[in-house]
């Protein structure tokens, strides 16, 4: 257990949280059938950001530095380097974002089929770069 | 860059945890810098010469001179 009191510890249970309160929400909103305009998830995105926001500041200075130069440097080559694949893939082949969304779907849900797969490129290889400068300092 | 933690914190019979807590880091980091893999800043170089009573160029030998 004490293993998740480290910092990779606290990041791998900070990450599960929100992905967990993220599909917690969003599963609420299906089922609920609530579908507001625009604007007002808007509204609730900001709002979710503020605690979100409050939280990555206590979790950033909770970290020793070794910790912060890990998530500098993994943000900067893992992420730039998932962001840069991901975008590529997009761009030389679109018909990935087709297969990302429903059939039929929306111009609207196909720019978020295709931002979606482009974030998750860069997080893994946030994911990857960080776990690879851990494990060279092992 | 070389360094005596090991050394020194064998000499304290401390284990990394230990070390880790008194400089307030965690003990991914203390075995990081033990094996001369992440060198650390100044406030922390300045931290750990501090907690040995040491001067920082005792502790820290920079390979390139």
């Amino acid at each position: 257990m004490s293993w998740f009191r480290s910092s990779p510890g606290r990041a791998l249970l900070a990450l599960l949280a929100a992905t967990g309160l993220l599909l917690a929400v969003v599963t609420a909103m299906r089922l609920s059938g609530f579908n507001p305009p625009a604007s007002v998830r808007l509204g609730i995105g900001l709002a979710a950001a503020i605690p979100a926001l409050w939280f990555v500041l206590n979790y950033w200075r909770s970290l020793d530095e070794a910790a912060q130069e890990a998530q500098k440097w993994a943000w900067f080559w893992g992420g730039s380097a998932g962001l840069g694949f991901g975008v590529l893939a997009i761009a030389f082949y679109p018909d990935l974002a087709l297969q990302l969304a429903r059939p039929g779907a929306s111009a609207e849900k196909l720019m978020l089929a295709g931002a979606t797969a482009v974030m998750a490129a860069q997080l893994i290889g946030f994911l990857v770069a960080w776990a690879f400068w851990w494990w060279r300092r092992r | 860059m070389k360094n005596r933690l090991k050394v020194l914190r064998a000499e304290r019979d401390w284990s990394q945890g230990d070390l880790a807590e008194r400089l307030g880091v965690s003990r991914q980091s203390v075995n990081a810098l033990e094996t001369g893999k992440y060198d650390p800043s100044l406030p922390l170089a300045f931290k750990i010469a501090r907690l040995f009573g040491l001067a920082i160029e005792d502790i820290f030998q920079d390979e390139a001179a």
